[in-house]
């Protein structure tokens, strides 16, 4: 039997959405919909939520929850949508005057291992 | 720093403690936050390679933490080379900028500076300064008269933090105003 699983990208996808549309802060949002702060959060790192988490949030939402189900998925969604993280950060690191060359290289690298070792922890 | 961040701050960082179940008076556990907010802490000495080896210094090292953005969250990478006290200043830095949705962050060799400047940066260390000793808490210990180190140990962070909270969340001020005002009124 198919396995089916929540899809947390897309259901953080979703209230991402709601909550630009709304203007308002993930903290304000979780109030809003009455869940917790760290809930959303955890979502946002591709954790689960609990039953009454998830249930709140899609009735929230307003749409069917069948919408944010995988099956037969190993979760890997979170990653196709990431953005080039290196694309994102080597413009930040460059632009500090006080980094030498060597400590802006080997940041990039430290950085890169540290994402790769919190999705090897999973 | 934007108007009525202060007195927000104080309210936002009681909030925090009690998600984690601790109130004003102990010591803030930053792990216990991480983990309850889903946020993956990475320490330094467990990645391999010349980058660790070039920042895994106890003093001197470049740094001390990072907020990095990993899809729709973060992880956080910190130096586990400094000491303990410095390493959860680093943490609730970090964290604080999690909670005020700040979009990266890198924390260098000062203990109370990271690379983010201006506005997000003043934020983040209000926040984390409230986060590791509460308004609340450093008035109570101002009230018992309690030394900079008595605060540092009550609530396990650095001489220097202590000091800094004892002195500028203002509750030491309060406490010296309302003792002078009993004072006078007996006189």
């Amino acid at each position: 039997m198919a396995k089916t699983t929540i899809n947390t990208a897309a259901l953080h996808s979703a209230l991402d959405a709601a909550r630009q549309e709304r203007g308002l802060s993930w903290r304000a949002l979780a109030g809003e919909i009455g869940v917790s702060p760290s809930l959303l959060s955890r979502l946002g790192n591709g954790l689960k939520p609990d039953t009454d988490g998830f249930a709140t949030i899609v009735a929230w939402l307003r749409l069917p929850a069948e919408q944010f189900f995988d099956r037969d998925s190993d979760n890997s969604s979170a990653d196709s949508r990431e953005p080039d993280l290196m694309a994102q950060l080597a413009p930040l690191l460059r632009a500090r005057k006080d980094l030498s060359e060597t400590d802006v290289k080997y940041l990039e690298q430290v950085i890169g291992l540290a994402v790769g070792h919190a999705r090897a922890q999973g | 720093m934007r108007r009525g961040f202060k007195a927000e701050a104080r309210r936002l960082a009681l909030e925090l403690r009690a998600e984690i179940g601790t109130d004003a008076y102990a010591p803030f556990d930053p792990y216990a936050f991480a983990s309850e907010y889903g946020v993956p802490v990475v320490q330094l000495s467990a990645l391999d390679g010349a980058a660790r080896d070039h920042f895994l210094k106890a003093d001197g090292s470049a740094l001390s933490g990072a907020l990095i953005p990993h899809g729709g969250g973060v992880v956080i990478l910190e130096n586990d080379a400094q000491p303990q006290t410095r390493r959860r200043t680093t943490m609730c830095h970090e964290l604080a900028h999690v909670v005020l949705e700040h979009q990266f962050g890198l924390s260098f060799s000062d203990e109370r500076k990271c690379g983010l400047g201006g506005d997000q940066e003043a934020e983040a260390d209000w926040l984390s300064g409230e986060i590791l000793i509460p308004y609340d808490g450093a008035f109570r210990l101002a009230r018992a008269n309690a030394t900079d180190e008595q605060a540092a140990d009550a609530y396990e962070v650095s001489l220097a933090v202590a000091r800094w909270r004892m002195n500028q969340s203002g509750a030491r001020k309060v406490v010296q105003r309302t003792r002078a005002k009993w004072a006078n009124a007996y006189h």
